[in-house]
């Protein structure tokens, strides 16, 4: 190894080497940081498993719990060093007892015992037992802004009115807030009852904590209730089965974001491979004397290896170096996204792991151009001629592992064979793809021959020998295609929930109205509306024969009213009742809705797509369980249902009588529009007429939905930063890779009479072509990828903004030309006498 | 009155604490319609005279005159439509550009000039030189010979008044260089040009009108 040989190599071509080192540096910052913010969010969610939970097992149902769950918790409830603490979730309207103020809250009424593990921080700071007394609410900073209260003052909720005594600062079991339609507020469960909330049918998450002085008793416990416990209905899980569902988004999240860390580092690695191509080139006739002199390929080969990784080395100290400081930076980028504990902190671990990545990202992907040097004869070299392009053994085998090291790298971050398989899979059909679409353009614009002389130069400098052309339109094409497919994904998203809900549709939900207070509401409202009413029941058997146990499905609730949804038979269904057929139905078997109405039996009209659970007949009897109570019922017709396009009716897959079900347990719901400015008011004198009914604010909720995903998006487009500026870095290796031959042109131009403008001009449409390609490639597949996803996943009408995605096309054109003409500004500023000079032997 | 002229020009560089006197106060006249050669051996400074001559390099003192007009000082923009209009190159190494095909690069000085022209008078010289069948070929397709042949219609095509050819025949074998010059000096019959010849071979000199002998960056006694 020739040290000194090395030294100069690194030191000799400044701009090659910093590219090169910038690559390594973007690889490590983003999987680094990828990788820290991850560790950091989960570690902040599962430092303490018990803490998330607030207990070692948790009973969690959206229906009370029944009679033999119920004892056999009073049970535990008396053994020595057992607690049951009891929680009960709902959203509720509370208001000013003062006067008009009303607001949509997310009410956790709690038994003495709550938290057994982690605490709710207080600002006062004294213990939350002490607090929470009878008659006194905890509540969030946030309900005190929107309604311009301040502790000491009393707020009311339901029929009862209790004083605000603390401001909560955190809760151990749901560390962030982002999903919550309103602020919390904590009520000891002792004034449950005096609130009037739940009533018959109404929505609340029923929770039972327990806490377990033994350890080893936990699962038995845990078994010993979910035996008795309905298995559709209740979820039993102890502190190391439970995974909230925070926890599966944060999950998911971390997972999107580190499949865009594996695609910036295949970006970044053709970063790597193509500057050291350019600085290969600029050695080619230092490296043709040392053959020339008797260097073998081995000897020439390990000197440039040793120069890539020293250059390396560097680029990893300082990508490990810029991924702490990001760090730092994360709480204030998306603070308020992240749960509140979190520490940025890169682990020993980490760190250990980004200088492995580093020798292995340059190992691999300085392999093609390093291993070329065997096949560099000095004479094509001192003959200024280029070996002629061929795909060899030393391509396909670093194809070969480039490929495998994604792979890897993809299967290290996801753990998941078949997710991985798609995912490489996934990406080399896009790359495969955007290179078919790239060739073709190419080789179309090579065949045109433009009148005006600067742009048929600059379309010929696309050609130009050794020129990158495919691999930088590829390589901006598929990073660009990932950020156009987020951004045109955001706007449907944003269009169809939040900007195209229509003015004159229902925009005010009434939930839990009871049945005797229809007629009031309906006063209320002053004009007609349609009252929904709604029975949570289960399928036991048809035609006698029960349901074969299984598990419901994911939701665990009625999937049948989606009609793309396949249906589960163990699934809790809403029933609803009613007379006539919905606009939006038609009969698919029987004359009517109920032909035989007269029929003691109850009579039931099924929805066409629960044939695909079961091959429902006219005739057919079905056993429902409502809420412990047995209803028969004889299916009476089939109907089909399309969804309308606002989304509003509900689809239901059973519908019956009134008379069938009108003494069943049951909600009321309705919908309303109410001007955006008249909400307050018509919520204000609702809920001070019925507090026990919730109003649900849609506009309110698309707003908190939108700026959720403005969040996410954030992140997401943070993250996808860090592969555009891997094209970048791409753009500007292959202006130096092609350095000399842009000299040379620029030299010819002015020698044969050019201006600088014109030179000018001709290096700026070359990346005007090079752009406008790239980033309408990019269109082109961001366009079907966002309508694929738009339309098959979110089954919504696809936009394709036309005007917008023009605009982000003219950005990106901008930003290709001005960093390829930054980058060429030395190159317009040399002399032609000096390079001629250079060339000339005298 | 001559067409070109040099007064007094002195070229030094510095390399390091070197001072090097490439060029020391050259003066020189050549007239219209003149064959010249700058004839030396290498080092002697010739390809930097012409550089000087020509304005693409500029002399550390000392004016040089084109038409009467002075070039010394003028920017590279300046000098653009000079090169352009009055002057044509023709070099040792051709200097074609790589990625314009052989009728596109002598297209190229008229197609700057805007001239509507270009592409029959570049068939007309391609033509002229024999080389029209390879008027589509790229520069790595060409022979030598063919190549110098291609910069002589591109330093041609805007009919310019004086012709710098620095070591045409330099790259070339024997045969092609007897067809090259005996190209140049027809042409030069043809079209009245001015032909400034730097070379080394004292053979080709003699075929000139002049010879301006550089010696260490001096002029010698000339020969005519």
């Amino acid at each position: 190894m020739h040290l000194r040989f090395i030294f100069r190599q690194v030191t000799s071509s400044p701009r090659q080497t910093g590219v090169f080192v910038a690559c390594v540096v973007l690889s490590i910052v983003t999987l680094v940081s990828i990788g820290g913010f991850g560790e950091s969010v989960n570690r902040a969610l599962l430092k303490d498993a018990r803490r998330l939970l607030a207990g070692d097992i948790i009973v969690q149902s959206r229906f009370p719990f029944e009679p033999a769950l119920e004892d056999a918790l009073e049970d535990l409830a008396t053994q020595p060093g057992i607690s049951v603490a009891r929680t009960y979730e709902f959203i509720t309207i509370v208001g000013d007892p003062r006067g008009d103020e009303t607001l949509l809250s997310e009410l956790k009424v709690v038994e003495p015992g709550y938290p057994f593990y982690g605490e709710v921080a207080l600002q006062s700071g004294a213990p939350f037992s002490e607090v929470l007394r009878p008659g006194r609410v905890a509540v969030g900073q946030n309900l005190l802004d929107r309604m311009g209260l301040a502790l000491g003052d009393r707020i009311r909720i339901g029929g009862e009115t209790f004083e605000i005594a603390d401001i909560v600062l955190g809760e151990p079991d749901q560390p962030v807030d982002f999903f919550s339609l309103g602020p919390r507020i904590f009520l000891s469960a002792s004034d449950l009852v005096a609130t009037g909330l739940i009533q018959q049918g109404s929505r609340v998450f029923y929770k039972a904590l327990i806490l377990v002085s033994d350890d080893r008793a936990v699962d038995a416990i845990a078994g010993e209730l979910a035996e008795v416990a309905d298995p559709v209905q209740v979820d039993v899980d102890t502190f190391l089965t439970n995974q909230s569902s925070l926890q599966r988004f944060y999950e998911d999240f971390l997972t999107f974001l580190r499949l865009i860390g594996i695609f910036t580092l295949m970006l970044a690695g053709l970063g790597i491979q193509s500057s050291l191509t350019a600085l290969i080139r600029e050695r080619e006739e230092t490296i043709a004397i040392m053959r020339t002199l008797g260097a073998t390929g081995r000897f020439v080969i390990i000197q440039f290896y040793t120069v890539a990784h020293a250059l390396g080395a560097l680029g990893t100290l300082v990508g490990l170096a810029l991924a702490i400081l990001l760090q730092l930076v994360f709480p204030f980028l998306f603070g308020p996204f992240l749960p509140p504990q979190v520490e940025f902190v890169i682990s020993p671990t980490s760190i250990g792991e980004g200088i492995l990545l580093g020798i292995f990202v340059v190992s691999v992907f300085t392999f093609l151009p390093i291993n070329r040097l065997r096949a560099l004869k000095p004479r094509y070299i001192f003959q200024k001629q280029s070996p002629a392009a061929s795909f060899g053994k030393v391509e396909s085998l670093a194809q070969g592992m480039i490929l495998v090291f994604l792979a890897a790298m993809t299967y290290r971050y996801l753990q998941n064979a078949e997710r991985t398989a798609y995912f490489s899979a996934g990406i080399v059909v896009l790359v495969l793809v955007v290179t078919l679409l790239g060739q073709g353009a190419l080789k179309f614009l090579q065949r045109r021959r433009l009148r005006r002389l600067d742009a048929r130069q600059a379309l010929r400098g696309l050609f130009r020998p050794r020129n990158a052309t495919l691999a930088i339109i590829v390589t901006l094409s598929t990073s660009l295609s990932v950020l156009f497919t987020i951004y045109l994904v955001q706007r449907n998203l944003d269009a169809s929930f939040v900007q195209a809900y229509p003015a004159d549709a229902p925009n005010v939900f009434l939930l839990d109205i009871q049945p005797d207070q229809r007629q009031g509401v309906r006063e209320f409202i002053g004009e007609a509306v349609e009252f929904t009413p709604l029975v949570s029941a289960r399928i036991r058997s048809i035609n006698g024969q029960p349901i074969p146990p299984g598990e419901s499905s994911e939701a665990g609730f009625d999937r049948g009213r989606d009609p793309d949804a396949a249906p589960n038979l163990n699934d809790v269904f809403s029933l609803t009742y009613r007379s006539e057929l919905n606009e939006n139905e038609t009969l698919v078997t029987g004359d009517a809705l109920f032909p035989r109405d007269g029929a003691e039996i109850a009579q039931v009209s099924v929805l066409q797509s629960l044939l695909e659970a079961h091959p429902f007949q006219i005739g057919d009897q079905i056993e429902f369980d409502i809420q412990g109570v047995r209803l028969m019922a004889e299916v009476a017709s089939i109907r089909a249902a399309v969804r309308e396009a606002e989304g509003f009716a509900p689809l239901f897959s059973f519908v019956l009588r009134e008379q069938d079900l009108l003494a069943a347990p049951q909600t009321i719901v309705t919908a309303v529009n109410v001007s955006r400015e008249n909400v307050p008011q018509f919520q204000n004198d609702l809920v001070r007429r019925y507090p026990n009914i919730t109003v649900i604010d849609i506009g309110a909720t698309l707003d908190t939905l939108a700026a959720l995903v403005a969040d996410i998006t954030t992140i997401i487009r943070f993250f996808t930063l860090f592969s555009l500026i891997a094209g970048v870095l791409i753009i500007i290796s292959s202006v130096l890779a092609t350095r000399f031959a842009r000299i040379q042109e620029a030299v010819y131009f002015k020698v044969l009479g050019a201006r600088k403008r014109f030179v000018l001009r001709v290096f700026a449409l070359e990346n005007v072509f090079l752009g406008l390609l790239s980033a309408a490639l990019a269109l082109v597949l961001s366009q079907a990828a966002a309508g694929i996803l738009i339309t098959q996943f979110f089954e919504l009408d696809f936009r394709p903004f036309i005007g917008s995605s023009l605009l982000v096309m003219a950005g990106t054109v901008i930003l290709v030309t001005t960093v390829g003409l930054l980058a060429s500004v030395s190159i317009l500023q040399k002399k032609p006498i000096t390079f001629m000079r250079e060339q000339t032997v005298e | 009155m001559p067409i070109l002229s040099a007064k007094n020009i002195v070229k030094s560089y510095t390399i390091g604490d070197r001072k090097l006197d490439v060029l020391q106060d050259v003066s020189l006249d050549i007239h219209s319609g003149e064959v010249v050669a700058i004839v030396g051996s290498s080092g002697s400074g010739k390809t930097t005279l012409l550089g000087m001559l020509s304005g693409l390099d500029q002399p550390t003192s000392g004016r040089i005159l084109i038409e009467s007009e002075d070039i010394t000082d003028k920017g590279e923009d300046d000098l653009a439509p000079v090169r352009n209009r009055t002057i044509g190159f023709i070099f040792q190494s051709f200097h074609l550009v790589p990625s314009l095909t052989a009728i596109e690069n002598v297209m190229f000085p008229a197609e700057i000039g805007n001239d509507p022209q270009a592409r029959r008078k570049a068939e007309q010289l391609l033509r002229r030189v024999g080389i029209w069948e390879r008027a589509d070929n790229y520069p790595h397709q060409l022979s030598g010979g063919e190549k110098q042949r291609v910069a002589i219609c591109r330093a041609l095509i805007n009919e310019p008044k004086i012709i710098f050819a620095d070591e045409p025949t330099g790259n070339l074998d024997s045969k092609n260089s007897r067809e090259i010059l005996d190209l140049l000096f027809e042409l030069h019959r043809e079209k009245k040009t001015t032909l400034v010849l730097v070379t080394h071979n004292m053979e080709i000199a003699g075929l000139t009108d002049r010879t301006i002998p550089l010696q260490d960056g001096r002029i010698g006694a000339e020969t005519v």
